[in-house]
This record gives structure tokens, C-alpha cells and sequence, in this order.
């Protein structure tokens, strides 16, 4: 087979010597360049660019005048599709090659990013059964045209790969057909005790309505009381941060998925740049949705560094964050990820506290999450309660999680994976809205890990009500989905994770949504037996079955006002401690949104209620004002 | 930027959890089991030989009198404290079975007491002479086998002071945890528990570590918050329950303790009659008044606790909360080797170790002067050969 590549100069120019000659690099920058070099072991061409000091197009010109070989700009020049049908565009944006057009002499000209030598060639001439003639551009350019030539297959990969993998851990479909015949017969079933015994019946759903309130609170308890054994417990520390070297460092993928947040995405850049990380070894996948031309302008107005790529997600049906962080996994490089919003603002050294977590593990650990909190707790009620529930969630309760080796649902974001683990797990579902928490938990029963670290990301605590029913309503219908998804085989899931695992599964995923559908009634209750006393309606609810419901009403409520008030307590936060005492009501929101998400998930269990975010009114707190 | 949330610096003092004694799960159950045996022996022992304690008995005819499922709702005025009448229900084998789960529970109690002394690089020896010292002793044996009440709310006043000890000075959250919930559960044991409660919290305001600070003062206040939560939650909660279902907010605590708030003799006459029973139970616990020598001498404010502690017991003796004295002498006795101060020098230790063999000697000769259910108990038992003349 013919393979042309290149004749390469015996001795080139280094790059960064012909770059000054161009007179597009000084030499004191280039001083400064070849100094992290030798920290980080980086190729200079990558610290060059993600440093800002020359464009990428001039690095990669330069480069293939010093590779004798021609550079051909892929954003003019048209790529004949018919020679990726049997290509893995995964591989290709791995090995940063594609195919370009045939030549007349009926090999193929293919372009790469990375130094075409002989023995490159001649793999990519294998691949093709074709021979090939090298030429260079930029590995944007790649990945660019990769995105463009392979829509379809990223599309249809990204919002049907899971389904098509494994059919019963995704949420394309609601209820399996067991599920619905048990549904329909439990409904059955209800109906007609209703109709036969209404009152016996009622005192059986009160009571357990209000023992099942108990237990789910009770179980949130406990696991925050393990949880909190582990305060003095620092899993990743300061010196073992210390102790990584730069050169030691991998490639790191943060995918921001960003939907209609021009207001928050120039913070973004602002916030990333915090990161303390080798820029050249990072990878950050801005994922914007096709018609979402406002943040796609806002994006390129904040000119984000050379790091920062701008991914369109195609356009199709789900329109969600899971499908975009699905379509940056196909495109992502680096040997672990992240996933951020685009408002988040992570601690600094957060992705090296995360390989420490990860080197320490086996490799059955695919996942660590990160601490969430809010960087505008004191804005208002709502924005406090955020705070409140948020402190005790992420530092009580997942390091509980984690210590009783339950199934954890990741929180939204910073959740860091290894990438090839999370490939291997099917990456995220497009059509399960709590898609993150969903992840956590097909870990679990696949026999995988997820591990938590004592670094916190702040994010902007949703401050508008009806926002907050939204984002909540998609929440619970997402933890909804999650209980149904893997519940569709419980002998399975309890062979493969044992009972203690399924138990906990249960408890926290669905008896979540149940506890907040189950507190309106008990609060009902609660009223009655406070307007017209207990006596009045004893023959609907006899004086036992009254005194149980109120009794874990008020249980219930204390045992939650106070891990909230611990959880902040930890957080340093004490001025929030008494709002915990308005827990009550807080909960009567998530009831609302409990609701609406019930009925979403009967008439429309893929919608993907948006978020709005930057609107956060606290000056001192606008992530858009570092 | 550091976390707020970043894990604390672990003290020497109390590594609740990170370092238990012994170190093993289940070895630490078995050490409790066996030291507990002797104990659930002499409660049968006691029982067949003396009859069922009186106390006990008492909370088990109250436990069973309650017909909950009957329909009817007065029932709830007669359900206070909930957990040891619970307990009381759930329990087989009626004032017998009250005074065996009390002798379990001692062994509970031992282990923690001398997990936390050694945690504050006590001896072993040291931590065992000194828990001797109130283990073995008549008043301890008669309180953990005919009043399980007294004996469980003590246990957790002992589990809550000692967390209350940690919250305050080290700031672990667990351990606020752990005094919120052991002064909650013990005040729906006894409502004599409340004032350790209330002093737990006005301690937390006034001492701690570095005073000035606004964001100080805020972060105490958030502590005493923590601290007397679920005691003032659990009260008001059964408040609120007993006055819905039964018209009345007071009516179960006024009936489980029927002399409260009654002063016989006028306010002033019986807090001069709590204060000196406080102070003659105090001639049984010598070693107390060397802790809290030792906690004034390590850091002065610090001295408040044992203050405070002794306050709390004449507040309850005064306002009439059925504390029996062998349950006082007991309390003072475990409160000792709970505020006992860590790194205790060698002359200290021998301090330590008089007053040890002085408690002991009193709680023997002692007896019939000042303790006479205990005397009374233990009379009974010689006389039944279940105790060496």
C-alpha cells in the first residue's frame, strides 16, 4: 500500500525558535514557556496556546513547515463524508486525524494535528485500506469538522446510546410492563377498598403515610449522624494536594453544559481560570445548544482562552443537559472530567484533590463528588433554606452515604470521572431529568463506586419561587424516574447490590419524592386536629391512628430542622441556624413541586424544566463580578 | 480558598469515633455484655430475694395501664416521659425486666466512661480505679437495678455532658449532636433532665474559647441553639401533643412528677433544703471536687461546668423533680470522670487515687447515714445471703 507522509527535515527548527523568528513569540516568553515545560512536561505548542501567547493557527502553521508538510484549514475546505463511513469518530478525535477528500491519485489526504510520521501514516492507511497523503492542521480544526461530519452518529449515540446498551436502565420508557400491571393493580386494588371500606381504608393510608414520613426522615437522620463521625476525617489534604507534581498531572475534561446563560457565562471564564491546574492540560468543553445563539455570542464576546472550546450540541429531541454532557463525553480527551454549571465556582485546587481521591481508590471508584454550597446563602429566605438543606446534604449526609457504602446520587455538578469508566457505564441518560443522580446509582448496580471529597464547588442558590418549583419539580420527577428505572428488576438489583444497598436505594431515592407527596396530607391532618380537635373526626381517623400521623409530623419536622441547623452549623454559617426552624414550610414547597413533578412524569416525563440562573440580585455575591 | 467545610483539626480531646476503646465493633459490645452481666445477675438476684424494686414496678403498672389503641385519647396525659414508659411496654417480664435492661445498660455506661478516660491519655489503671470508684459502689448497684428511669436518664446526661464537653471546646458538630440528642432523649426520660439542658446551653454561650469576636458571638449563640433544640422540641412537641388530644399542656408532667412546683415549706425553704442535700451528697463524691479543682486549674471558666452542674441538680431538688439521693451521689460520681480534664499529672493522679479509695470507703460506711433506700436495699439482701456479710 502507498503511504506518503512527509519528508521531514532532518533537522528542524524548534518550534519556539521559529516562532520568535516569525516574530510571533519573544524570547523572554519563551523562557517562560520552556520553564513550565520542564514542570509539566507538556509540549510547548500546548502551554503556548493555552497560555494565550500565540494562536493556535500560528502553532500549528509553524509546526507544519517544520514537518515539511503542507496545512490545509478544514473550515474551507469541504470533507468528502463518504470516506468516514466506516470510521470511529471517537477514535479519529483520539488520534486527531480525519479523512479529507481523495486525490487523483486515488490515495487519500488525510489531515492530522499530530506529526505525520511513517509509522502514523502507515496506521492510518491500515485503517482505511487506502493509501493515504498527509497533511497538517489544527487539532480544533479536527475536532470541529469531527463534530460537524459525525452529527448524526454523536446525535443519535448521545441520546440513544444508553437505551440502545442497556434498555432497562434508561428512562426513555416511564414504566416497564411489570411496572404498569402492578401500578394498575395496586390502583385496582386501592379503589375498591375505597369504595368498600372507606374509613378502614383511610386510617390504613394515614397510617402509612405518616410511618412512611417517619422512616424516610429517620433514615436521612441516621445517615447524617454517621456522616457527621467523619468530620475530623479529612480524606484528601492540603500536603497531599502539595505533593503532586505538575508533570504527574493528566489530561483534565471540564464539559459546561449552558443553556440560554449569556448573563453567567463570562463569569464562567473568570472562574475556570481560578482553577489551579496546567492550563495545557486542561480541556474545557463549552456545550451550547445549536439555537442558542445569545450565550454563543455572550461565550465568544468573554474571549475565552485556547482552552476553552465552544461545542454545539445538535439539535433533537431530548433537549437536555444529559444529552449535552453526552455529546462533550464523545468529544472529551482527558483521562478524568468534570462536569460544571456555567455559574459554579469551584475551590481551586478541587480537580487535584479529586486524583488524589482517585489514586487512592481501587478502580472500581468511577466517580468523586465534590461539596455544593452557595456563594449567595444570605439573599433571602429561599436562598438561606438552599443553604440550610444543601450543608447538610452534601457534608453529612454523602460522606454518611459513602461510609455506609450506599448508593450516593451525585449531585448536579462536580461530580469528577474517570472518562473511560463512564463510558464503559453508558455515560449519562438523556431522558431521566435528575441524570446525575441516576449515574450514582447504575454505579452502584453495576458494581462500581462513588467516592466524596471535603472541596466545595459554590454555586448561586436558586432566589425566585417559582424557579425553585421548577428546578425542584424536575428534580423530584428525576428521582422519580431513578426509582422506577431501577426498580424495574428488584431480585436483580438485590442480587447484584444486596439488600442493604437496594434498602438504602429505596429510602433515599424514593422515599425522597415520597415524603414530600406525603406531607401535605399529614399537614392536613395537622390542621385538623388544631381547628376542630381530634374528637371531631374520630370516626374517619380513630384517636391511635391521629396520634401516630402528628406524633411523626412532628418528629419528623424536628429531626430535619435539626440536621439542617448542624449542617450549617459546620458550615460556619450561624446566623442561618434558627431560619432551620422554617424547615416546615420549606417542605411545603417541595410538596408543591412534588406534585407538578408527578404529573410531569405521567403526561411529560422527558421535559427538562429550565433552570434560570444569574439572578441573583446579591452584588457582592455575582459570580459575573470576580 | 478553604472550605468552610474542610474537615477540622482532630483534638487529642474526645476523637469521638475516630478512636474508640475497644477498637473493634464487636469487641466493644462484648465488653459491654460482660461487664454487664454481673449486673443483670444482681438485678434477678435482688428480684427474687427482695421483691420487684418499687420504682420500677411503679413505671411498669404505668406503662401498662395505657390502652392507646383503645380509641380514646386521655391516655396521653399518663405517657410521660414516652421513651422509659416505651421502654417499659416493650420489655418483658414486667419490674423484673426493667431492672435487667437497667443491668445491661450499666455495661453501656462503663465502656463509654472509660473509653473517654483513656482518650484523655488516662491510664488504663487509672480509668478503671476510677470508674471502680463509682461502679462499685451500693448506690450505683441500686440505681441500675430498681430505677431503670433514673439510671437510663443519667447514662444519657453522661453521654450529653460529655459530647457538650467537646462541642464547646472543639467544635465537633458530631458531638453537638450527640450532647442536642442525649439532653433531648434524656429530658423525655425525666423531666428532671431539662435544667442539664438549659445549663448546657448557657454554657456553651459563656464558655468557650476566644470571647470577643461578633462572629463569635453569633457562632455561640448558634451553639446554644443546637444544644437545647431537641430538649425544647421534644417538651414542646409533647406539650402540644397532650394539650390536642387531652386539653391539657401540662397535665402528663404534673402527673409523672407529682410533687413539681409544690415548695413545701416556701421557695426560699426548699432551696435552702436542696442546697444542703446537694452539698451532703457531695461528701460522697470527693472525686468530683478534685475535677473540678483540676478543670479551674487548667482553665478557670472552664470550672463553670461543674458549677453549673451542681446548680442544675438543687434547681431539680427544689423544684421538686423526683431526684432520689442514691441517683444524685450516682450522677455526681459519673459527672466526675466525664469533666475530669485530660493530661493528668502524676501528682494529680495520686490526688485522684485518695479520693478514689475515700468514695469507695463512703459509699460503704457512709451508707446508713445518708443513703437509706440504698442501706435499706442492701440490708435486705444480706439478710438474704445474696451479698457477702
Amino acid at each position: 500500500m502507498t503511504v506518503v507522509a512527509p519528508a521531514l527535515a532532518r533537522r528542524t527548527e524548534p518550534l519556539g525558535t521559529s516562532l520568535i523568528e516569525r516574530g510571533l513569540l519573544s524570547p523572554a516568553e519563551l523562557e517562560w514557556a520552556l520553564g513550565i515545560q520542564r514542570v509539566t512536561g507538556s509540549r510547548l505548542g500546548s502551554i503556548l496556546i493555552a497560555a494565550g501567547l500565540v494562536r493556535r493557527l500560528d502553532v500549528y502553521r509553524v509546526l507544519s513547515e517544520s514537518w515539511n508538510c503542507p496545512f490545509v484549514d478544514l473550515t474551507v475546505t469541504a470533507i468528502d463524508r463518504s470516506l468516514l463511513t466506516r470510521l470511529d469518530p471517537h477514535r479519529l478525535a483520539v488520534e486527531l486525524w480525519i479523512p479529507v477528500h481523495r486525490l487523483s491519485d486515488g490515495s487519500v489526504l488525510i489531515a492530522t494535528a499530530e506529526r505525520p510520521e511513517r509509522d502514523r501514516a502507515q496506521a492510518i492507511a491500515a485503517q482505511l485500506g487506502l493509501p493515504v497523503r498527509l497533511v497538517a492542521t489544527t487539532d480544533w480544526d479536527i475536532r470541529r469538522a469531527i463534530g460537524q461530519c459525525f452529527a448524526d452518529v454523536i446525535l443519535d449515540e448521545a441520546t440513544l446510546g444508553l437505551w440502545r446498551r442497556d434498555e432497562d436502565h434508561s428512562a426513555r420508557r416511564v414504566l416497564s410492563t411489570a411496572q404498569t400491571v402492578v401500578a394498575i393493580a395496586v390502583l385496582v386494588i386501592a379503589a375498591e377498598a375505597f369504595l368498600l371500606a372507606p374509613i378502614g381504608s383511610t386510617v390504613i393510608l394515614s397510617a402509612v403515610i405518616g410511618v412512611g414520613f417517619l422512616v424516610s426522615v429517620l433514615f436521612k437522620f441516621i445517615v447524617c449522624m454517621v456522616g457527621s463521625r467523619y468530620e475530623y476525617t479529612e480524606s484528601v489534604t492540603k500536603q497531599d494536594i502539595a505533593a503532586l507534581t505538575d508533570n504527574e498531572l493528566p489530561l483534565y475534561t471540564i464539559l459546561v453544559p449552558a443553556y440560554r446563560e449569556a448573563n453567567v457565562v463570562g463569569a464562567l471564564m473568570a472562574n475556570l481560570s481560578r482553577l489551579e491546574y496546567p492550563p495545557d492540560k486542561l480541556e474545557i468543553l463549552l456545550l451550547l445548544e445549536q439555537d442558542d445563539d445569545e450565550t454563543r455570542r455572550a461565550a465568544i464576546a468573554a474571549r475565552p482562552p485556547e482552552t476553552v472550546t465552544i461545542v454545539t450540541v445538535p439539535p433533537g429531541q431530548p433537549q437536555t443537559k444529559p444529552k449535552a454532557c453526552n455529546v462533550g463525553l464523545f468529544l472529551a480527551r482527558g483521562e478524568f472530567l468534570v462536569i460544571y454549571d456555567a455559574e459554579d465556582r469551584p475551590e481551586p485546587d478541587q480537580l487535584k484533590a479529586a486524583l488524589v481521591a482517585f489514586g487512592r481508590a481501587d478502580e472500581r471508584q468511577v466517580c468523586v463528588q465534590a461539596a455544593l454550597n452557595y456563594f449567595n446563602a444570605g439573599e433571602n429566605a429561599l436562598t438561606k433554606m438552599f443553604t440550610l438543606e444543601y450543608s447538610f446534604w452534601f457534608d453529612y449526609m454523602l460522606p454518611g452515604l459513602e461510609a455506609m457504602r450506599l448508593p450516593i446520587p451525585l449531585g448536579g455538578t462536580s461530580n469528577h470521572f474517570r472518562t473511560d469508566a463512564l463510558r464503559r457505564l453508558g455515560g449519562w441518560d438523556p431522558f431521566n431529568v435528575t441524570e446525575d443522580a441516576d449515574l450514582g446509582i447504575r454505579s452502584a448496580a453495576l458494581g462500581e463506586t462513588v467516592g466524596v471529597i471535603s472541596s466545595t464547588t459554590f454555586e448561586e442558590a436558586n432566589n425566585a419561587y417559582r424557579n425553585f418549583i421548577r428546578q425542584r419539580s424536575r428534580w423530584i420527577k428525576g428521582y422519580l424516574q431513578t426509582t422506577l428505572v431501577h426498580l424495574r428488576h428488584p431480585v436483580e438489583l438485590v442480587r447484584a447490590t444486596g439488600w442493604t444497598k437496594t434498602l438504602g436505594f429505596a429510602l433515599l431515592v424514593g422515599g425522597t419524592p415520597l415524603s414530600f407527596l406525603f406531607v401535605p396530607p399529614l399537614y392536613l391532618l395537622f390542621a385538623i386536629t388544631m381547628i376542630v380537635g381530634p374528637k371531631s373526626v374520630a370516626r374517619f381517623f380513630p384517636g391511635w391512628v391521629l396520634w401516630v400521623s402528628v406524633a411523626c409530623l412532628i418528629v419528623g419536622n424536628a429531626m430535619m430542622i435539626y440536621v439542617s441547623m448542624m449542617g450549617v452549623f459546620k458550615r460556619r454559617r450561624y446566623r442561618l441556624v434558627l431560619w432551620a426552624l422554617a424547615n416546615p414550610l420549606y417542605w411545603l414547597l417541595h410538596s408543591i413541586a412534588a406534585y407538578k413533578a408527578l404529573w410531569q412524569l405521567m403526561v411529560k416525563p422527558h421535559y427538562w424544566e429550565k433552570t434560570e440562573h444569574g439572578l441573583t440580585s446579591d452584588i457582592a455575591a455575582r459570580p459575573d463580578l470576580p | 480558598m478553604a472550605s468552610p467545610a474542610t474537615s477540622l483539626h482532630a483534638p487529642t480531646f474526645l476523637r469521638w469515633r475516630a478512636q474508640r476503646w475497644p477498637r473493634t465493633n464487636w469487641v466493644r459490645w462484648a465488653v459491654r455484655l460482660a461487664v454487664s452481666l454481673p449486673f443483670v445477675a444482681l438485678a434477678d438476684l435482688a428480684n427474687a430475694a427482695g421483691g420487684p424494686s418499687a420504682a420500677n414496678d411503679l413505671l411498669h403498672r404505668q406503662a401498662a395501664s395505657l390502652h392507646w389503641a383503645s380509641g380514646q385519647l386521655g391516655w396521653v396525659t399518663h405517657a410521660y416521659p414516652p421513651i422509659t414508659i416505651a421502654a417499659a411496654r416493650l420489655f418483658p417480664g414486667g419490674a423484673q425486666g426493667l431492672a435487667i435492661a437497667g443491668g445491661l445498660c450499666t455495661g453501656i455506661l462503663i465502656q463509654l466512661t472509660i473509653e473517654r478516660l483513656l482518650l484523655r491519655a488516662v491510664s488504663v489503671l487509672t480509668a478503671v480505679l476510677l470508674t471502680a470508684a463509682v461502679v462499685l459502689t451500693p448506690a450505683f448497684w441500686f440505681v441500675a437495678t430498681q430505677d431503670f428511669s433514673a439510671f437510663l436518664t443519667l447514662s444519657l446526661l453522661s453521654v450529653a455532658l460529655t459530647g457538650l464537653l467537646d462541642f464547646t471546646f472543639n467544635r465537633s458538630t458530631e458531638s453537638g449532636f450527640i450532647a442536642g440528642i442525649g439532653f433531648g432523649l434524656a429530658t423525655m426520660c425525666d423531666l428532671a433532665a431539662l435544667p442539664f439542658a438549659v445549663a448546657g446551653a448557657l454554657a456553651t454561650l459563656f464558655v468557650a474559647p476566644q470571647a470577643r469576636a461578633v462572629r463569635e458571638i453569633a457562632r455561640r449563640r448558634a451553639a446554644a441553639t443546637v444544644v437545647l433544640f431537641p430538649s425544647a422540641a421534644a417538651l414542646a412537641g409533647w406539650a402540644f401533643l397532650q394539650w390536642r388530644f387531652s386539653g391539657s399542656w401540662t397535665r402528663s408532667f404534673l402527673g409523672a412528677d407529682p410533687g413539681l412546683f409544690r415548695f413545701p415549706g416556701g421557695a426560699w425553704a426548699s432551696l435552702a433544703r436542696a442546697a444542703s442535700s446537694v452539698g451532703h451528697d457531695l461528701v460522697f463524691a470527693p472525686v468530683l471536687v478534685v475535677a473540678a479543682v483540676l478543670m479551674f486549674s487548667r482553665r478557670p471558666s472552664s470550672a463553670m461546668a461543674c458549677l453549673a452542674f451542681v446548680g442544675c441538680v438543687i434547681a431539680d431538688l427544689w423544684v421538686g423533680a423526683p431526684l432520689s439521693g442514691p441517683t444524685v451521689v450516682v450522677l455526681l460520681g459519673v459527672v466526675a470522670l466525664v469533666l475530669l480534664p485530660e493530661r493528668v499529672r502524676a501528682s494529680e493522679r495520686a490526688a485522684l487515687w485518695v479520693c478514689v479509695a475515700l468514695q469507695v470507703g463512703l459509699a460503704y460506711g457512709g451508707l446508713h447515714l445518708a443513703l437509706a433506700p440504698v442501706a435499706d436495699w442492701a440490708h435486705r439482701l444480706l439478710s438474704a445471703g445474696l451479698l457477702p456479710n
